[in-house]
């Protein structure tokens, strides 16, 4: 019992982490060096490049690509 | 009749939903992996936040695709040229999810290895099976669309 009321005492007197990106804590300061760090055009880039494609492939698929290849090879 | 505006509507959905399907299942409820996970291993507060900063850009670019498809298929609605096929639709949302799986299992898991299927296995076989549905999506979409626009062939010849 004595344990319990213990553990239920820190419950309520520890503070929140404040760990979103924009807080205003230390997590938080850390949080904002690695997400904006050397590497965030690199990720920014990584993050991006499938969706490049997939609408490229989109477009190719929509102006038929192989068939538009195959009748202009054939008129030749 | 003009089947392409109805497939490239259906495409970019699927590639959406499949979007979506990765991001809700395997980043969020089963957490199996995130964005950069295989860069940011997922034991300190600090990478898991980074984390989910970069899997909420991917989420809304699945979302920016989702509304770009149901900009087009509004689009598709408009034209009385384009058959209105439930069957072509689902045909060509499945190929754009099979084109999720397969373009991002390759470029991300397999090229840049930036995460995995299951992380903690890194390169395993959960990442082929991801690999393998992909192209079987896809090959079931294609067979659906061709049987359909045969069938849409003998009705508007």
């Amino acid at each position: 019992m004595k344990v319990f009321v213990l553990c239920l005492l820190f419950l309520l007197i520890s503070t929140i982490s404040a760990a979103c990106p924009f807080c205003k804590s230390e997590t938080a300061t850390q949080i904002r060096r690695l997400l904006f760090g050397h590497d965030f055009f690199l990720n920014l880039f990584i993050t991006l490049l499938p969706f490049a494609i997939f609408f490229l492939i989109t477009i190719f698929i929509y102006n038929d690509g192989w068939q538009k290849k195959v009748s202009i090879n054939n008129n030749k | 009749m003009n089947n392409k505006p109805l497939i490239a509507a259906g495409n970019v959905m699927g590639v959406g939903m499949g979007g979506f399907a990765d991001g809700i299942l395997f980043h969020q409820i089963l957490q199996l992996h995130s964005m950069l996970s295989a860069k940011l291993p997922q034991d300190t507060i600090v990478n898991i936040k980074t984390s989910m900063v970069w899997d909420g850009l991917f989420h809304a670019l699945t979302w920016i695709t989702t509304a770009i498809s149901i900009s087009l298929l509004w689009e598709v609605a408009r034209q009385k040229n384009v058959p209105w096929s439930g069957r072509i639709f689902f045909g060509s949302g499945l190929m754009g999810w099979g084109i999720f799986n397969l373009v991002e299992g390759i470029i991300d898991h397999y090229i840049l290895g930036i995460h995995h299927v299951v992380e903690r296995f890194g390169l395993s076989i959960y990442d082929h099976m991801f690999l393998a549905s992909g192209v079987l999506f896809i090959a079931i979409g294609l067979i659906t669309i061709r049987s359909e626009k045969s069938h849409l062939q003998h009705i508007y010849p």
